[in-house]
């Protein structure tokens, strides 16, 4: 019995863990591999649907880690210097990650064009 | 962990590397000037006799020389802003693999084998006899200043790339002519300054 509750507790825990976890938006089709648009918007509170067909902004198509490197450039004004001690690499390596994320962004509003 | 030993530029450059690669670069002439080894080019080693400054002076001039051409290569080929000081502090860092190469000549004096051959050659004897304890002795020097060099060469390679951003055959092609064209520029910055002849 003891063991069941053990159990049980251990199933729910691990049931909040999976819930809280942050979901990772697709941006590509797995199928074909075309951009994913937007045609469906909810909101949470009133529980309005907007049906449209909407374009994914620049910034969720990139990767997660491209995300956190360019919230943690404006987080730290702009300073590759401070950005670099703060993620313990030499400043051209972070500089060089910024330069990828400018080509990434460029050959999106290439393909927009 | 073991990227550290082929790339540390990822989190060391500019004055960091620099500081890094100027005391290796200091420990490592000073010994080699005790034994008449000469750092006198990018990647070239010699022995010679000559006063402590001009093995100081042959090292500084081959590296500088070797930073400024791969900097003037990185602002023709890279898209990114690039800064000397990064270019100069990693080229210096890449250094300290030679610091191996007078500990080991020091344990392993095979400058006296080398001298002993060469007066056979002034006696004109027909024949040269070296043990087989010189040959061990000889072979081993070689095989580890060759694994020196290519562990140098890596270095320089992640050093180039990292600080200038330039990656693939573009880096590859570029480094191997910056090092050819540093080692000339180098090698007759010498002559012209201190008269070392070429021909050792």
């Amino acid at each position: 019995m003891i063991l069941l509750n053990f159990l049980l507790i251990l199933l729910r825990k691990l049931n909040l863990k999976f819930n809280h976890m942050a979901k990772k938006l697709p941006t590509d089709c797995p199928s074909c591999g075309e951009e994913l648009k937007v045609k469906v918007m909810h909101c949470g509170k009133c529980n309005t649907l907007l049906d449209g067909n909407f374009d994914l902004p620049q910034f969720a198509r990139l990767n997660q880690e491209d995300q956190s490197f360019i919230l943690n450039f404006v987080k730290h004004s702009g300073s590759l210097k401070q950005m670099s001690k703060d993620m313990h690499l030499s400043y051209p390596t972070v500089r060089n990650l910024l330069d990828e994320i400018i080509k990434k962004i460029e050959s999106f509003e290439n393909t927009l064009n | 962990m073991g990227k550290f030993w082929y790339n540390p530029f990822e989190k060391y450059a500019g004055w960091q590397a620099f500081s890094f690669g100027l005391i290796a670069i200091i420990i490592t002439t000073y010994l080699g000037a005790l034994i008449n080894l000469s750092f006198d080019g990018v990647i070239s080693i010699h022995f010679r006799e000559a006063p402590v400054y001009v093995h100081f002076a042959s090292i500084l001039i081959s590296i500088l020389t070797l930073a400024l051409v791969l900097y003037l290569a990185g602002l023709k080929l890279s898209t990114s802003k690039i800064r000397f000081i990064d270019v100069l502090g990693t080229s210096f860092m890449a250094r300290i693999p030679f610091l191996f190469i007078p500990l080991l000549v020091y344990v392993i004096p095979v400058q006296e084998i080398g001298a002993e051959i060469a007066s056979y050659y002034q006696t004109g004897a027909d024949e040269i006899t070296i043990s087989t304890i010189e040959w061990i002795k000889i072979l081993l020097v070689a095989f580890v200043m060759l694994g020196v060099i290519v562990w140098y060469i890596a270095l320089l390679y992640n050093a180039f790339k990292v600080s200038c951003n330039i990656t693939g055959a573009k880096a590859t092609i570029s480094l191997i002519i910056a090092i050819i064209v540093s080692e000339i520029i180098s090698k007759l910055c010498l002559i012209f300054i201190f008269d070392i002849s070429l021909i050792q």
